[in-house]
Order: C-alpha cells, then structure tokens, then sequence
C-alpha cells in the first residue's frame, strides 16, 4: 500500500468529490429508465445519487448518473488520510 | 363514504406514517377503503436523504385511483374498473381494485374538480373510507374531503416552541366560522348599508394592484367584504386599518388562506380584525381533525456525506403542542401512544 | 388564437422562455412574458386578469424548487384559474414525478421539444411540424451518388487512368481465384431452393474452401471464440421495435453529408441493438466490420453465428438477421476489401440486402494484409458485380494511417474509380480526414487541421465530378480514450466536412481509441450528440482555410499525377502495389501475404 494511503481507507474515500456512471440502459421509455439508474446506484451503495443526464430514445436510454463521494464543507476523507510533505 | 386529507408542513412530518395508521384502523373496522393522492407517492427512498420512505400497501378488495403509468408499474396486482377523463403527467387516472396485496405507486388528481369526480367515483363502487394523500406545499383541493389530518415535527422546524405555534396559527385558521349563506360567484364583493354592491373583477387579494383599487372604494358604509379566492395576509393586514369596525370578511377556505401566506401573519391579521371587531369567515371549511408530531428530522452528516436519523424530544415537543393547541387532539405518531388514535377513531369514524 | 403566459420562475434565467416565446409568436399564439424574479403571487395574479389558456413556468435553479412551485400551483388553485387554464413547468431540476408530486398539468424534461409542447397547448397529440425532417424520412432511402456525372475534369489525370484501369482489366479477365469459384456457387445456392441442389453445392464449396472453413462444413467445428446464436436469444429482437423512436437529426441547416457510423460487435444481436440506438440518434447509415481472420480465410461460414472479438463474422444468416432490424431508410454498407473472400462478400451482401460495398483494393493488399494479386484479380470481379447489381461501392483511403502520403492513396483509389466506371459502377471515394504519421512527420498538420483536411476533401472536384465521403472515421488519429476529447475531434471533422459539402462522412464513436473491449453504446450516442450540437453551432456557416490549403491542394494534385504517372509507365497495376508505387515500406507499408500464389489462370 502506497504510504499515503491510510489503512482504513477504501477507494471510494479517495474520490475528490463526485463519482459519475456513463451508460446506456435497454428500458422501454424514461420512467423505467429512471427506476433502473436508482436501482444501480442503490446497487452499488453509492450515497446521494442523482441522475444527471438521461435521454430515452427508441430501445433505450443514454444516462449519465452521479454520487457525490465528498461535498464541499464535508471532512473530507482524502484529506484526513494525507500526511504533510506528501500527496 | 366519508373522505379524509392527509397534510404535512414538510416533508418527513410522518403523514403517509399517519395516512397507514388510519388505514389500518379502518381496516380493523371492516371499512371498505380507496386511496388516491394529489400528488405523486411512490420512492422507497427519498430521493434527497436516501432514508426510507414509508409506503401503501393495499389489500384484496381496497380501490385506488391512480395514474396509468404507475399503476402499471406497481407491485400490487389490480383491476382496472374504470378509466377516468383526468389526466396527469403521468397518464389519465384510472379506478382499480386490489386483487393481490402489495405496493402501490400513487398519483392522482391534482385540482378540487377532477378530486371531487375521483371521490364520486369511489362512492358509486361503495368505498365507505378513502384516504386522500396530501402533496408537497398543496392543499387547497383536499377541502372537498371530509376533514383534515396535519402531520407537524421536526422536519418543519428543531425547535418545539416554534412548531407548537405554528400548530396554533393553523388550528386558529381551521377554526375560523362558516360563513352564512351561498357564496357570490369567484368575484372580490363589497355589499354596503343601504344595500348597495360592488364588485371587483378577479376573486383575489394578492397583488398591490388590487389593494389599490379596492382602498380607492368608499369604505366608511362598507358592512361586508367577499375574497372567494387566494388571499394574501400581509395586503389584507394593510386593509383592516382603513376599514370601517365590524365589518364582515368572507374568505375562500381555510385552506385558501394557507396557500395564500404564511399562517404565523394569519395570526397576526386575525388580531388585527379582532382589535376592531371585524369579523373574519370563510365561504367553505372542513374540520381539522387531529396534529401528528414527529420528532424525527433527517441529519445530514458531513463525516459520512449521509442523512442519518435524528430527533428532538419528543416530550418536549408534545407538552409544547399541548401548551399552545387547545381544541384539536395531538397525537405523538412514534410512541405507543398511538394507542389513542385507535380510541378516537373509534369514536369517531368506526361509528 | 390561443393565450399562453409565460414566466421563468428564476431570478436570473428567462432564455428558454423568451425562446419559447419566440416559436409561439412564430405559430400566431398570443403570449405575455414575464421576466426574471416574477414572484409567484404575480404570475397568478397576472393570469387572474389575463385569463390564458395555459401558463409556461421554466425554472432552472435547485435549491428551494419544490416548495416554490407547489406554492404556485395551490395559490392558482385558490385564486381559482385552474380550471381554465393549464400549468406546464419545465427546467433542468423538473421531473415528471416532481412535476406529478407538485400538481402541474404538463412537465418538459430535457431539450424543448415543440411538438410536445404544442400537444398541450392544443390538447391534442401534433407528431410533426411544419418543415420537419419528419418529411424527409418519407422520402426513401437516399442514394449518394445521384446527380454526379462522373465526368473528369483534369484530362490528364484521366487519360493515366485511362491507361492504367484498361491495363488492370486486360490483366484480370484471364485470371481467377477460388473466391471467386466459391462466390459463384455461393450465388447459385442461394437462387436455388432444392435442398438436394444445395448440399451438392454446399459440397463444392467445401472443396474450394481452406481447413477451418472445410473443418466447419464437414465436421461442424467452429473457430475458437465463435459459437452458435441460440432461438431464443433471437427471438426477443422484436421487442426491440416497439418504441418508436424520435429520430434525431444530425444535419441542422445543410442538406449532407449523411452520416455513417461502423458496427462490427461481434455478435449480430448487439450489433441490431447498437444500430438502432445509432439510428434513433441520427445515423443516416451503418458499416459491417466482420473479423480479420474471417477474411482471411479461404471460405465463409454459415448459420447465425457470435464471435466473442471484434468484428461479426459473414455470413448470409447473420447479414439478413441484421438487416431485418435496420431501418428502411438507412444506407448499409458491407465491408468487403480484406481477404480472401471479396467476391462472395459482395454476394452475401447483396443478396441480404446491403446498398453499398467497401472496396480498395491497394489498400486492403497492403494496410489489409492480402496479396495483391490476389485482392485485384477477386475486387476486379467484385466492381463487375457492382456494376451488375447498380450498387455503389466505397473506396477508403486508410493506408494513409501506416504512413502512406495521401498522394499515392488518392492515387489508389482514382484508379478504382476508373476500373469501376468502365464496368459501368459508381464509385465514391473516401479520402481520409486523418492526422496521419506522413502529416505528422511533414508538420503540414502543424499549425491547423483544416487547411490540409479541406485541400484533400476539396481537390476531388477539380479532378473528377464525384461524391466525396470522407471515412473511416473522419479524425483518425486525433482520438483519445478521453470520452469529451474523442467527441470534440469528432465533432470538429464532421462540421468542417459539413462545411465543404461532403456527401457523407463516417463517424467514430467516444471508444475510437480504446483497444481493451468492444464499442460501447454509450460511446456511440456521445459521438452523435456531440455532432448534432456542432453541426447547430455552425449552421450554414463555412470554415475559412487559409491560403496555404490552395498549396496543399495544388502539390496533392502534382502528387497524384506524378504517382499515376509511374504506375502507367510500369504498365502493370498489380506490379506497382507489389513494387511500393502505392505505398512503399519507406511510407511504412508492405505488400499482403495472405493468398499469395493462390491466383489462377482461366
């Protein structure tokens, strides 16, 4: 484990604020799209998802769906993890 | 068929909590229960905190009115009885009955008039009790129902003291008195002595324009004033000064008057009137029937970047309800004093 | 005349109403505006007095949404104007629920669409308006090369082809391969419908085939990697066409170029479903890309069949499966120009009904691995085909990205055009909008990318009167996995293509230059969105080259005719692809192995 890493950390901790999923859904119109961008963040434990973009055309939908990891004000997890002198 | 609104100064004040705890009582009681909303209920997370939502689960032989697109996409099995003219964004409305319990997503009419044929609709099918899920920030349709449950807590406000009043304001509203007599037809009216009238076109006081107009009107013989529409306190507060005492005022509904302004300056105008015995009415009521409080308010936590549950004191905020809300039964939805809606409904409704 | 109140709930934003209003206006509506910080007491108190038919709230801020517009709703309730006049809301934070939840007659999510918003005002359900695209999709499937005359306009580039194409013709009609036997008992098997005459066919081929293909037929075995398609993977495909999807428009005020994206998954199901999500957003056209080794082998398979890598395998079941899906107005192009096969290619295309066929044949026998002579004896015969069955066919210009100068790749296919006119063809070429190793090294890419890309899209009409189709795909070379970078580079070649009034163009998708897995459909939509927004940006608008791209242009020319000038002297055009006059290993390139010796003597 690189030194800067603190032990307790997990990858997601390390997210400077916000992770976004880029995807394309099968659903057959936007409301199905929608239930099926919760259910995914649901499913992937990612806290105060929000669907950014989603467009539904024909057999499916262009989503682009976000998780905010870190907010700014919040103790950010990054950071407590960081020793002076290094990143 | 009797019907009830279910209210919350905010969200996560528990009123879907207390919307399934009527339900259920009326289930107990053998009543043949309907279920619509004016608004849209179906997350079982809130999409802000992420903290579950409480949800309506329906049982073989209850009636929902509902949009297509959700009842399509709700667990619950049901058929579809009829197909309503009224349309919502999330397709026309339809009147279903359960036939295998489950989950329903709920949305329903969003206008007095199209409530009012949902309601007609569940009567014909023998709906004995239905339940009218509230919406954000909306009330004004539920006043076709037969009373009113306001949910109130935390989520509104952390300080006792402050929901408690509030809670007042809003119980001083629902008990203002019901006009006499038929209501002039959506126009602002102004009857004087000798039996003269005059009317302004437009039912409503929420510009400074109309103010305007209605303080250039000889107001010394003035006897009775009509606002049958929205009605905002802070114009109507800059009135009273320049009306003659005893004068008769006739708003729309209680809940015409919530929408219009904050209930706290109702207050305010209420004893404005009051100092020069003016009274204030209203065309159309229906009775508050009982406060909900929730202690629960969602915190958001920054360590964890997550809502958690929290609560105030729960005692604190019941003994402050009671010190400032003095004719309207209040329930604390989260303790086992539950018990006591179960008592007033049967001696209310079971009956 | 209808009355619509129109008022952004925002205390700073009111664009998408004044542009609202602008459209109304334009459809004899009667609107008021009201303008930014408009409280909601005040729009309710307007539409009291002014009695609207309908009232248009946009909102684009977050924070506090929710409770302003449900107070807008209930006190429009309260002052009672909601039973004559309906509340639409739209906005970046609207949704239908929210807008469900908060009691609005209408929500508008995402880009304003009129149709769906004059459906409100009206009441009633308005699918097209009025100079709509929605027309032009009535209109059939377009043929790119109508209204060229093939006529050349630099004689002395003409009479070297002349010299050159009559060589290569001559060279080609004493010879034959077994693709092109292979091709022949492939086109009578499928005009046959006894099953008897077929498996005697089907023995024939097999005969001709190489190991694998023979192992297949004989022995059933498939390749690694390739399996069988099962009925019941197939038979949910129609579900598929049952949302009807709004085709989006990549063009915005120029009629070309159309737009061609490539497909190749591996298996034909997603490659139906990558299709027509393409087409929902606005390709005009689809390209198959069928496996390397396919090509390479002697024989084609059959069957419905999935391969795990890149490129779907040929076969007649898998093109028909695919074309059943695609839509009726979309162009398909089948790649026919690597390997072993050329011949039967074009006959499988055909006959699944594929309007277009991708041939080059000094390409695909250098940068596409054949022998050359191989490759000019079956294209040769292929360009007959053509001919025969009045399809277009394409010619690339990717040995550009091994180093080829685009000289000699124009060259190349100046004189596939020219063989394919004189067997009565309509070619179209395909010069490639690249940022190519021969650009890199010669800094003519240095300073801008479009004087050099305008000098070889523009000096096409100064030699012949011919579509031009710039592909495949347009910005080679310039891509990064990046998804933003990959569709801007994208973008930014698709308007300048725009611009010089290419026919058609070919555009990548956002994985252009990602190698570790298939192209995603995400990355697909990205590409076309991203090409839709710049072809708005620049509208009837031309890109202004400068001076240098008339250079550029002139020494290509000087270029091209030097290069056909050797090949015509050399009087042997398969000679010259061997010899390096196309592209020489100095340029980077090598002649092809594969079916070396293979050609026949008739």
């Amino acid at each position: 484990m690189p030194k800067h890493a603190h032990p307790s950390q997990s990858a997601k901790d390390r997210i400077v604020d916000a992770i976004d999923i880029e995807t394309f859904f099968y659903c057959k119109d936007e409301t199905e799209a929608k239930h099926l961008a919760n259910a995914l963040m649901a499913e992937m434990n990612l806290p105060q998802g929000d669907i950014v973009f989603l467009e539904h055309n024909g057999l499916g939908a262009r989503v682009r769906l976000r998780s905010y990891i870190h907010l700014p004000g919040d103790h950010y997890r990054w950071l407590e993890g960081s020793q002076r002198g290094q990143r | 068929m009797k019907s009830f609104g279910f209210a919350g100064t905010a969200k996560n004040t528990g009123k879907t909590t207390t919307a399934l705890a009527v339900l259920d009582h009326s289930r107990q009681a053998g009543l043949r229960c309907a279920l619509t909303s004016i608004g849209y209920d179906g997350e079982s997370l809130d999409h802000v905190t992420g903290l579950p939502k409480p949800r309506y689960k329906l049982q073989p032989g209850e009636l929902i009115a509902t949009a297509r697109e959700c009842l399509e996409a709700s667990p619950a099995s049901c058929k579809v009885l009829a197909e309503t003219s009224v349309e919502t964004v999330l397709g026309s409305i339809l009147i279903a009955e359960v036939v295998a319990p489950g989950l329903v997503l709920l949305a329903g009419p969003n206008r007095e008039s199209d409530l009012r044929l949902i309601l007609n609709e569940f009567s014909s099918l023998s709906a004995q009790l239905t339940i009218v899920d509230g919406a954000l920030n909306r009330m004004v349709p539920l006043i076709c129902t037969d009373g009113l449950f306001l949910s109130t807590g935390a989520a509104y406000n952390q300080d006792a003291a402050q929901i408690a009043v509030h809670a007042a304001s809003l119980e001083q509203i629902f008990r203002l008195p019901r006009a006499k007599g038929s209501a002039p037809d959506g126009e602002i009216a102004f009857q004087y002595k000798a039996g003269k009238e005059h009317i302004l076109p437009g039912g409503s006081l929420i510009s400074d324009d109309t103010l305007d107009r209605i303080s250039a009107l000889p107001m010394e013989t003035c006897t009775e004033i009509v606002i049958p529409g929205a009605c905002q306190p802070e114009l109507l507060a800059k009135l009273i000064p320049v009306l003659p005492d005893g004068v008769l005022i006739h708003l729309g509904s209680p809940l015409k008057m919530i929408a219009s302004g904050n209930p706290l300056l109702w207050t305010h105008v209420l004893a404005l009137a009051n100092g020069k015995n003016i009274i204030i009415d209203v065309l159309q009521t229906l009775p508050l029937l009982f406060f909900t409080v929730n202690p629960f308010y969602p915190q958001y936590s920054q360590k964890n970047g997550t809502y958690q549950p929290a609560y105030i004191d729960a005692n604190r905020l019941l003994k402050k309800m009671q010190e400032n809300v003095h004719f309207t039964p209040i329930f604390d939805i989260m303790q086992p004093t539950q018990g006591t809606i179960k008592s007033w409904f049967e001696l209310n409704i079971s009956k | 005349m209808k009355k619509v109140l129109l008022s952004p709930l925002d205390p700073v934003h009111d664009n998408a109403v004044k542009l609202i209003q602008r459209k109304l206006r334009d459809r004899d509506y009667a609107t008021i505006l009201m303008p930014p910080g408009t409280t909601v007491e005040e729009i309710v108190d307007t539409a009291i007095h002014e009695k609207p038919d309908a009232i248009l709230i946009s909102r684009t801020l977050g924070y506090q949404v929710a409770e302003t517009l449900g107070r807008l709703v209930d006190l429009a309730e309260a002052a009672g104007i909601r039973e004559t006049t309906r509340i639409g809301v739209g906005g970046m934070a609207i949704t239908r629920e929210v807008g469900a939840e908060l009691g609005f007659d209408a929500t508008f999510v995402g880009e304003l669409k009129m149709t769906e918003l004059l459906s409100f005002l009206e009441n009633r359900k308005i699918e097209f308006l009025d100079g709509d695209d929605a027309a032009a999709e009535n209109q059939g499937k377009p043929d790119i090369t109508a209204g060229y005359t093939y006529q050349f306009k630099d004689s002395e580039i003409a009479s070297l082809l002349d010299t050159i194409a009559e060589q290569a013709l001559h060279w080609a009609s004493t010879r034959t391969s077994d693709g092109i036997k292979r091709a022949q008992v492939r086109q009578q098997m499928l005009e046959t419908d006894t099953e008897a005459e077929i498996a005697q066919l089907r023995n024939d081929y097999t005969k001709l085939s190489g190991t694998d293909i023979h192992s297949f037929y004989t022995q059933g075995t498939l390749p690694s990697g390739v399996r069988w398609l099962e009925t019941k993977e197939v038979q949910n495909l129609p579900s598929l066409l049952e949302t009807k999807p709004e085709k989006h428009k990549l063009r915005h005020t120029q009629a070309k170029p159309l737009f061609f994206v490539q497909y190749g998954t591996g298996c034909p199901v997603m490659d139906i479903v990558h299709i027509k999500a393409s087409e929902a957003w606005g390709a005009d056209g689809v390209l198959h890309f069928d496996p390397s080794w396919n090509a390479q082998q002697e024989g084609l398979m059959e069957g419905l069949l999935s391969h795990e890598h890149d490129g779907t395998i040929l076969t007649y079941e898998n093109l028909k499966l695919i074309r059943e899906y695609i839509g009726e107005n979309t162009l398909w192009d089948v790649r026919g120009h690597r390997g072993l096969n050329t011949a039967e290619t074009q006959i499988l295309g055909h006959a699944a009904g594929a309007g277009l066929f991708k041939i080059n044949i000094p390409y695909g026998s250098t940068g596409g691995g054949t022998d050359p002579a191989r490759l000019a004896v079956d294209g040769i015969y292929s360009l007959h085909l053509a001919a025969q069955y009045g399809i277009p066919f394409d010619i690339p210009g990717n040995d550009e990205l091994s180093g080829v100068p685009p000289q000699k790749t124009f060259a190349g296919i100046l004189i596939m055009m020219a063989i394919g006119l004189k067997l009565g063809a309509r070619p179209i070429p395909k010069p490639l909008m690249c940022y190519s190793p021969y650009m890199a090294m010669h800094g003519d890419m240095d300073d801008n990318m479009i004087d050099m890309n305008t000098a070889k899209l523009a000096v096409w009409q100064t030699i012949v009167d011919t579509p031009v189709w710039p592909g495949e795909p347009i910005g080679f070379m310039t891509h990064s996995p990046e998804r933003v970078q990959s569709a801007t580079t994208t973008a930014a070649h698709a308007a300048l293509a725009t611009s010089l009034g290419m026919d058609a163009a070919t555009i990548a998708s956002t994985d252009e230059a990602y190698s570790k897995g298939p192209i995603s459909l995400q990355a697909r939509v990205d590409t076309l969105r991203s090409v839709r927004d710049l072809l708005r940006f620049t509208g009837s608008t031309h890109f202004q080259a400068t001076p240098q791209a008339q250079v550029l242009m002139q020494e290509l020319r000087e270029g091209i005719v030097n290069t056909l000038k050797k090949i015509a002297q050399r009087g042997d055009f398969v000679q010259s692809i061997y010899h390096g006059d196309l592209g020489s290993p100095e340029d980077g390139i090598y002649p092809g192995r594969v079916g070396q010796g293979t050609v026949q003597n008739l």
